[in-house]
């Protein structure tokens, strides 16, 4: 884990660390399993291409999860996520990079919480922002 | 199907109906899996409930909405907001509870967009309300 990062470390505009995920048609089968999620788009190709998907697609939730874990990999154990919200715009696909990223947009201190509020996203290879959204995270402050 | 309405009145009628209400034992084994789903090695979420496990539809979206309210074609899962409020923790005993929220149109450029929102809220043992989700869900 990297070092916990403070309120007084962030400016807006200030980049989340990038998180590379790689996910395979296993993983989308263990999430199918472990969410309770088995919408046959995302495991039976014949299904998905029959819909005119060019294969099975990655879930949306899951998608939401790994930008959680952006969130929760950048604002570390005393950080604490307050809300994520996003769009599953575009079509990933396994085998094919996902990378997230954020920035931060604003930062104040409200009811004494130091909180941060970011945009973030998932990017294909071709640069497309596939899953867009945003957070709000409270962060520790050096005080 | 270009022109009126497909929301019918008993569409409307939905709602604010309960679609599911599922209670989770918050365990080892369902904890595990979620984190080796996500691909989070982060040992915290063996104790501790991840964003991703709240994002699960396990958790904030079970339950199919009736049927009625998707007359057109076919369905995909538009997106998701949720809130979190209070820590969820090994061996917390979650009531997920999911309701019809909100149901709109609007044109696309291949015709009708339905919008199907539901929302589900997750109170632990005591009562708390842990987290909220509202998913949403096009009909096209």
């Amino acid at each position: 884990m990297a070092e916990q990062i403070f309120y007084e470390d962030v400016k807006e505009g200030s980049d989340i660390t990038p998180l590379v995920k790689n996910p395979t048609k296993r993983q989308l089968v263990k999430w199918a399993g472990a969410s309770g999620d088995f919408n046959e788009l995302h495991y039976d190709k014949d299904f998905a291409t029959s819909l005119g998907f060019p294969s099975v697609i990655i879930h949306g939730r899951l998608k939401a999860a790994f930008l959680g874990q952006l969130m929760t990999d950048w604002i570390g154990d005393k950080g604490k996520l307050k809300r994520l919200s996003c769009n599953y715009r575009g079509n990933d696909l396994p085998g094919e990079t996902l990378t997230c990223k954020g920035k931060v947009t604003k930062k104040y201190v409200q009811d004494s919480e130091h909180v941060v509020e970011c945009e973030i996203w998932t990017e294909n290879p071709k640069g497309e922002k596939t899953t867009p959204g945003t957070a709000i995270a409270v962060l520790p402050s050096k005080g | 199907m270009s022109n009126g309405s497909v929301i019918t009145e008993e569409m409307k009628s939905m709602v604010g109906r309960e679609i599911a209400k599922v209670v989770h034992e918050v365990d080892k084994t369902m904890l595990s899996r979620l984190a080796e789903a996500i691909d989070d090695p982060n040992p915290r979420w063996q104790e501790e409930a991840a964003p991703g496990f709240i994002t699960a539809a396990v958790v904030s979206g079970s339950g199919e909405p009736p049927k009625v309210l998707f007359p057109l074609k076919r369905m995909v899962a538009g997106g998701g907001d949720w809130e979190f409020h209070l820590p969820i923790k090994l061996g917390d005993v979650i009531t997920c509870t999911t309701h019809v929220a909100d149901l709109y149109e609007r044109e696309g450029k291949a015709g009708k967009l339905l919008f199907i929102v539901t929302e589900t809220s997750i109170t632990n043992q005591r009562g708390e309300l842990a987290a909220k989700g509202r998913a949403t869900l096009i009909n096209y």
